[in-house]
């Protein structure tokens, strides 16, 4: 109110100055008064923007992906079979953040994604507050911070790919955990060295390969990492650490990961390596990609090389048919249970994959993307396709073919 | 004639762009670096040299003096910086500084508010803002 007061009463005054300034400007050149006219314009028209900037205490924003992808076969590799689907990857999301005070926020994040019939679902809700201009706290639900682009996971907008690396992406299935992180930021000379501490838990319900879905639950999470960038180069590293519990058993479970990145405007080049390991027969993955993309006024094409593989595969003995049959021989003591698929060499993992794809800025704020993704080189292992979570592998590649519009408003 | 028509090209586009300086309130520093103007419009930094806080202006999209602006300050496209903001505001990790629509809004938002930055044309530059950086 004392705002709009404020307001009027600047309005009211800078009127008057029109009528007394076009009074005074008689014997002036038209010019002249056309310029005082101009600059008593301008005048109001910052008065009222700074006002409005400092009653704006809830902001929205928007993103909107639209997918449609098919594959060469019924592997599902990124989600995608012969039969093509806008459901995969189509997406929105919606944010709201509330200024409670200079240094404090309320942010809330929804994200409904076709795969899920659109039902949106609570992504981010946390509170932050900046004690000193470099220390800021958050609590609440928050995005796992394992990748480089784990923050704006889903944003597609804010992504050159299609889609972040599925190889390196796709090897941790939680995505987002509740607790509190500490963000500290450090001037240096011309770059920022950024410093995060996280912890916390989660317990969702995950989608494994062969449509299985299982509840994992990650306890005690505590994890950190360390960001330096001049703008131009952009150097990572992460470890975080967690109990994770599928079914009954308790285990400890360390993730590492490096990265850097790359981009003089014109060009981009992306690389991150990552290291997930977890206690007994579970798989241990490594995995990497490098993407070289470069702009050329609104395309910006891309080329991406990505790779996994497990690293344990000798602490899973059982073969592929010893596995089917244990689970679906009655009377066997893993008789319907399906984890003992995760400790056979059915979860043993090598995979390449090779993507060509054109990110196409058509107009602000809206950007098509075409991609070519062909993956192969699974060695003797069904590369962790859907189809292959079989008593015999159907699949030794897959080429998927997308094209999606990313927006963000 | 392909290759002396690019060279002629190539020699009067970057004369067709418009020019630009960067301004601030006459209590700001007397002179900025290119990477302190970027730190700024980037939102990598909060303060002008000098400790003042800083309210960065910029121009709305689709002024060619914004794209001269950011091809020599940021090094980014309207397409790069929009994907640039939209990771920040969908991280939590900032808004894009305020823009006004013009030069002559720029100049008198500048003049009137301290810690405020923006950039006009050379020829609009008077006595109640300062220049801080010229390209």
């Amino acid at each position: 109110m004392a705002q709009r007061i404020h307001l009027a009463t600047a309005t009211m005054a800078s009127l008057g100055c029109l009528l007394l300034c076009s009074q005074a400007a008689n014997a002036q050149s038209d010019a002249e008064r056309l310029q005082q006219l101009e600059q008593q314009v301008a005048n109001l028209q910052s008065q009222v923007s700074s006002t409005q900037a400092s009653e704006d205490r809830l902001r929205f924003n928007g993103f909107l992906s639209l997918a449609y992808g098919v594959a060469s076969n019924d592997g599902g590799y990124a989600g995608y079979t012969e039969e093509g689907t806008f459901n995969n990857e189509s997406l929105f999301g919606l944010q709201g953040a509330f200024t409670l005070t200079d240094n404090t926020e309320v942010t809330m994040q929804l994200v409904g994604r076709g795969r899920e019939d659109w039902d949106p679902g609570i992504e981010w809700a946390y509170i932050s507050h900046q004690f000193t201009p470099a220390f800021t706290m958050r609590a609440g639900k928050m995005r796992l911070p394992l990748f480089m682009y784990s923050d704006s996971l889903e944003v597609g907008y804010a992504q050159p790919w299609i889609r972040p690396p599925v190889e390196v992406y796709g090897a941790v299935p939680v995505t987002s955990y509740t607790g509190v992180d500490g963000l500290y930021d450090i001037s240096l000379d011309n770059s920022t060295l950024s410093l995060q501490g996280f912890v916390g838990e989660s317990d969702e319900t995950i989608s494994l390969a062969g449509g299985q879905v299982a509840r994992l639950a990650v306890n005690d999470l505590v994890g950190g990492s360390a960001t330096w960038t001049d703008f131009i180069w952009t150097l990572r590293a992460n470890l975080a650490q967690a109990e994770i519990t599928t079914g009954g058993d308790k285990l400890d479970t360390t993730f590492m990961g490096v990265g850097f990145s790359y981009n003089d405007g014109t060009w981009q080049v992306i690389s991150e390596l990552t290291s997930l390991e977890i206690d007994g027969p579970t798989a241990d993955t490594e995995s990497g990609y490098i993407t070289l993309a470069r702009t050329f006024g609104a395309f910006s094409p891309y080329a991406t090389f990505s790779m996994t593989e497990s690293t344990d595969d000798d602490e899973r003995p059982l073969t592929r048919l010893g596995a089917f049959a244990a689970l679906t021989t009655p009377g066997s003591p893993y008789y319907g249970d399906v984890s003992v698929l995760s400790g056979s060499e059915i979860a043993n993992l090598e995979r390449k994959a090779y993507s060509l794809g054109v990110r196409w800025d058509v107009m602000s704020n809206v950007a098509v993307k075409f991609d070519v993704t062909r993956t192969s080189d699974f060695g003797n292992t069904g590369g962790g396709l859907d189809g292959n979570f079989a008593p015999t592998i159907a699949y030794d590649d897959a080429d998927v073919y997308s094209i999606k519009i990313d927006s963000a408003f | 004639m392909m290759k002396s028509l690019l060279l002629s090209l190539s020699l009067i586009a970057p004369m067709a762009l418009a020019d630009f300086v960067v301004i601030t309130h006459p209590s700001g520093p007397d002179a900025m670096e290119k990477d302190q103007v970027r730190d700024l419009y980037i939102g990598r930094s909060k303060q002008l040299p000098g400790g003042q806080t800083a309210d960065p202006i910029d121009l709305s999209g689709g002024n060619p003096l914004r794209e001269e602006f950011h091809t020599t300050v940021t090094g980014r496209s309207q397409a790069q910086l929009n994907a640039f903001w939209s990771k920040q505001v969908f991280t939590g990790k900032g808004q894009p500084p305020r823009s006004l629509d013009s030069t002559t809004a720029v100049k008198a938002a500048v003049a009137s508010t301290p810690g405020a930055i923006g950039y006009i044309e050379p020829g609009e530059v008077d006595g109640s803002v300062k220049v801080v950086f010229t390209p």
